[in-house]
């Protein structure tokens, strides 16, 4: 397993990581004793089951080797980056599988950053143009 | 905006490549991956998704003027969040670069699904990535070239103000010999 940003978290990630891979072997293929798919209420009480059984065995290890990485983040002056970046994608939900014609509301903005820049390039060049021209002239 | 977009089959279970997501580094082919943390984990007690916030520290293979140009580093970090969901059966990872990000922004979707024909078998891999240049770049070449026009307006402004002052005073000295003269006669 990769090492963690800051080698004093190393040791702790490692011990994280250990933790989750075990807890999440076995967790996308549950084991039923006839071999038959859980119903829909099994599925329910296994996911929860689970999510606690992760809380109890890798929450104490979690919670030390997240304050040393936030704390390493710090450090790295990161913070601000991450922040804008949860703006830009807070990503709270999967995204949606491909085909749904997503990009159509999301290209508007888009669209409207290179119709500036390309503003902004003409005007830069009107304004140079501009000033190469008194230059010319010699005139204060 | 430049899109990229492949698609591949792994050999294995979906089951497996998931296991394998979180063992992926380190890596000898991608040696460009130095450092992996988790940064936030939730597993959804209802759905059983588990989200993860990941960040990744990278070497950079960006060219060094780049660098030197844009206030970079050799050190760059990627942010990346990632969705198992079991009754989907599909996972994806969402990944875009913290460093340079003001500049350029490179947004990588990587999904995980069986594969159609052998689901039990198979994974299907899709990657897609967005790679967009930011209006900063252009504001930054923008100032960079005001501030270098107005510089070269300013010196070439001074060296006119002095041609014109010279021609002044040599028009008034002669003026003053004329008068000189003048009186003289």
């Amino acid at each position: 397993m990769a090492s963690s940003l800051s080698s004093e978290c190393t040791p702790l990630k490692l011990k994280y990581d250990a933790c989750f891979n075990s807890w999440f072997e076995g967790y996308l293929e549950p084991i039923t004793p006839s071999g038959a798919p859980l119903s829909a209420a099994a599925v329910q009480q296994r996911n929860k089951d689970k999510a606690e059984e992760y809380d109890r065995k890798c929450g104490q290890v979690w919670k030390t080797y997240r304050e040393c990485v936030q704390k390493a983040v710090t450090n790295k002056n990161l913070d601000q980056l991450l922040k804008e970046a949860r703006e830009d994608n807070p990503l709270k939900d999967p995204p949606p599988p491909p085909g749904k014609n997503r990009r159509a509301s999301r290209d508007r903005p888009r669209l409207a950053n290179c119709t500036l820049s390309m503003l902004f390039v003409m005007y830069a060049a009107f304004k140079w143009s501009r000033r190469s021209n008194s230059m010319l002239r010699c005139i204060p | 905006m430049v899109f990229v977009f492949k698609t591949y089959n792994y050999d294995h279970p979906w089951a497996l490549v998931n296991l394998g997501i979180w063992r992926k580094y380190p890596n000898k082919q991608c040696a460009h991956v130095i450092s992996v943390d988790v940064l936030d984990r939730t597993i959804d007690p209802k759905t059983g998704i588990i989200r993860t916030e990941r960040i990744l520290g990278v070497r950079q293979k960006a060219p060094l003027w780049v660098l030197k140009l844009l206030g970079g580093s050799e050190h760059a970090f990627v942010r990346e969040i990632s969705f198992v969901d079991p009754a989907a059966r599909r996972t994806t990872l969402t990944s875009v670069n913290l460093s340079l990000s003001q500049y350029v922004t490179v947004l990588e979707q990587i999904s995980y699904t069986p594969s159609h024909t052998h689901p039990l078998a198979r994974t299907k891999f899709t990657q897609s990535a967005e790679i967009q240049a930011r209006l900063a770049i252009w504001k930054s070449l923008g100032t960079q070239l005001e501030k270098w026009s107005v510089q070269r307006f300013g010196d070439n402004a001074e060296k006119g103000r002095v041609g014109f002052e010279d021609v002044l005073r040599n028009l008034w000295n002669r003026r003053e010999e004329v008068q000189v003269q003048e009186a003289h006669s």
